[in-house]
């Protein structure tokens, strides 16, 4: 990839959130004037996530269903269709083979058809989250500070990689599930490299993922490639799962 | 289904080619006409293409021929390990020569190419592995195969020897059904490392190789591997690759197809291959065989010797961070390169490529075709421990940000 590419992609960005905002408006309009329509939205997990601080984070139940997305691209907001592989049903798989850019057409869609404010979470927000059901860290096998390039390198074995039905794996004691599963999640941070300043999220080239372990991935890449040069094991599939800092009811309106 | 197929010779149905088994089986007993009896030609429709070779090399074989002549040779047992290991065997050679008796049985059975996308093959097999066993001997040792094709099997098999002379590098005189062995002695000859495959007859030789019957034989020469000027060269390890390139169907989302039994997907197989572009390009039978916890593991010092096979197609193996210290292309009677940074497999062949770890960390040995790597998963990686040498390579300045 190129800057350039990046450069005037993130401007599209720019614009498609500008008229975002604006399509949010002219809908808020028109739904007053006919009252709220119901948006059949995400099912979040039974309890919000309560950090240290004690601040709440409202999480999605499962990962956003490729029914789900497919009522956006249905609605010509996300470029992207996924379908179902063998007999499983759109409303039981996770979306999956989706990049960060295609995430921020979600993202944009579903916050102007639910009128509420969803995001996908920090790193910081998924890793407290998802504690409780990933297994620990391994120690690197490679410790010396000249081999600092190698010492991501897992020798453990890894979960089973196969795409499954959401809810086959673990459920978190807030009612999360399968944050432990095949499908890694993208989180709002960027991958800043040595950088200590950090870079700004808009010109991003890379993103962490969520899942059983942390890894970076490009934000176009909707498919991790295992091979090449790449070191240890890079995740199974690409997915999404929204939070909100205030509960989601699907009235449109906010329960507070 | 009794078809006649040559005058004179039996009625080769199913039932017929079994009933021969038997009787040749009750000969072996009696002793003295084991050597004519145990011959027979078990040719139906479904190696039709192939009848008018494999009728060669019967008659051939069936000729006055001299008994082989065994004596001074020593009888062992070499037990075969699955990939990427080598059975244990001796690099120079002591005593006289040898008959190195194996066993090779055709398993048939359903293998996950790629658990994530779900891609899974009926694989056909030697031993139930992709590849099937590496065999070692040396020049001049006899190979004595015991192929045995279980009774459970859809389909024939047989066995092709690269290494070996004569009757299609033994093709001819292996074909077993489900429920049939077959034994057969071949001398190595040539020493270098050489391919066997599957090779039933017609469409079906490249549906069983492409569908993992394939692995290698290394004929070491007697005295060991040597460089160019003679001098001796040995290794602490050999790192058994099969490169597997798949043809799987799929359907009209690009979804893999699932069948019930092997054999199942022949046609849409054929469809597949047709097209030259294997949907996976695998080492050792799955993408991911050969990295994370099942890397294959070194020591700084350590000599590897990497035996590389490939029965089909072309590769081109590198060691990203290392090299072939020598290699071994084609034969090991011809001087091997030195110094090599990406080396050729020909298809149809199995290489050697010896290289001496220097440094710690991970090595990703990939088909430098580095699509096939990365996206049709030709990807192994070394994690080798040991001391880091600056003298070698050092991060002079690491990343940081530059002033613009």
């Amino acid at each position: 990839m190129d800057n350039t590419t990046a450069i005037h992609k993130l401007s599209q960005r720019h614009i498609v959130t500008l008229l975002g905002v604006a399509a949010v408006a002219l809908i808020g309009a028109a739904q007053l004037l006919r009252g709220p329509a119901p948006f059949d939205g995400p099912i979040i997990a039974e309890r919000p996530v309560i950090f240290p601080d004690g601040a709440e984070l409202y999480v999605q139940k499962y990962e956003v269903t490729v029914a789900e997305w497919n009522r956006c691209h249905a609605e010509g907001a996300c470029a992207l269709s996924l379908h179902v592989a063998g007999n499983h049903t759109e409303a039981e798989m996770p979306a999956t083979g989706v990049s960060y850019t295609d995430v921020s057409e979600y993202l944009k869609w579903i916050n102007r058809a639910s009128r509420h404010s969803f995001r996908v979470p920090t790193l910081q927000e998924w890793e407290f989250m998802a504690a409780e059901v990933l297994p620990e860290t391994p120690d690197p096998f490679f410790t010396d500070p000249e081999l600092s390039w190698a010492s991501a390198y897992l020798l453990e074995p890894q979960t089973k990689r196969t795409l499954l039905p959401k809810g086959a794996f673990a459920t978190t004691k807030e009612g999360i599930a399968d944050l432990n599963g095949s499908v890694w999640e993208w989180t709002a941070d960027c991958y800043a490299g040595v950088s200590e300043t950090g870079i700004d999220t808009n010109r991003c080239p890379a993103f962490f993922v969520g899942g059983e372990h942390i890894a970076a991935i490009p934000f176009l890449v909707r498919d991790p490639a295992r091979g090449g040069c790449a070191v240890g094991a890079p995740p199974a599939h690409l997915g999404m799962r929204l939070v909100s800092e205030r509960p989601w009811t699907t009235s449109g309106f906010d329960a507070r | 289904m009794t078809k006649i197929i040559n005058p004179g010779l039996l009625p080769t149905s199913r039932r017929n080619v079994l009933r021969g088994s038997v009787l040749a089986g009750a000969a072996a007993m009696t002793g003295g006409a084991t050597f004519a009896a145990t011959r027979r030609a078990p040719l139906s429709k479904t190696h039709a293409p192939m009848a008018y070779f494999t009728q060669a090399a019967e008659q051939q074989a069936a000729a006055e021929a001299a008994p082989a002549d065994l004596t001074g040779y020593t009888r062992v047992k070499m037990d075969l390990v699955a990939p990427p290991f080598a059975p244990v065997h001796e690099q120079v050679a002591t005593g006289g020569p040898k008959i190195i008796e194996i066993t090779l049985v055709t398993e048939e059975r359903l293998m996950v190419v790629d658990e994530d996308t779900g891609a899974e093959v009926w694989a056909l097999t030697y031993n139930g592995s992709v590849p099937g066993p590496l065999i070692i001997c040396h020049q001049g040792d006899m190979i004595e195969i015991t192929l045995r094709n279980p009774v459970e099997s859809q389909l024939e098999h047989n066995i092709d020897f690269h290494a070996s002379t004569g009757a299609l590098g033994g093709g001819g005189l292996t074909h077993v059904y489900p429920g049939e062995e077959t034994v057969m002695r071949w001398k190595a000859t040539k020493a270098g490392c050489f391919t066997y495959h599957c090779a039933p007859g017609g469409a079906m030789i490249p549906y069983h190789v492409t569908h993992g019957m394939n692995g290698a034989v290394m004929v070491l020469p007697r005295e060991g591997l040597k460089d160019a000027e003679g001098n001796s060269l040995t290794y602490d390890s050999i790192a058994y690759i099969g490169e597997q390139d798949y043809y799987l169907p799929m359907d009209e989302n690009g979804d893999y197809l699932k069948y019930e039994v092997a054999g199942e997907d022949y046609a849409d197989s054929l469809d597949a291959m047709r097209t030259l572009t294997p949907t996976h390009s695998v080492f050792n039978g799955a993408v991911g065989a050969l990295t994370g916890e099942a890397a294959l593991r070194a020591k700084v010092g350590d000599t590897v010797l990497m035996i590389h096979n490939q029965a089909n197609r072309d590769s081109r193996p590198h060691l990203i961070g290392g090299h072939g210290n020598y290699v071994w292309e084609t034969s090991f009677s011809t001087p091997p390169l030195k110094d090599v940074e990406t080396w050729f497999v020909r298809g149809g062949t199995a290489m050697a490529a010896m290289y001496t770890f220097e440094q710690p960390g991970v090595y990703a040995y990939v088909n430098h075709n580095l699509i096939e790597a990365a996206l049709l998963g030709a990807t192994a990686h070394f994690v080798v421990e040991g001391e880091w040498d600056n003298n070698l390579m050092e991060q002079v300045v690491a990343p940081h940000s530059f002033e613009t």
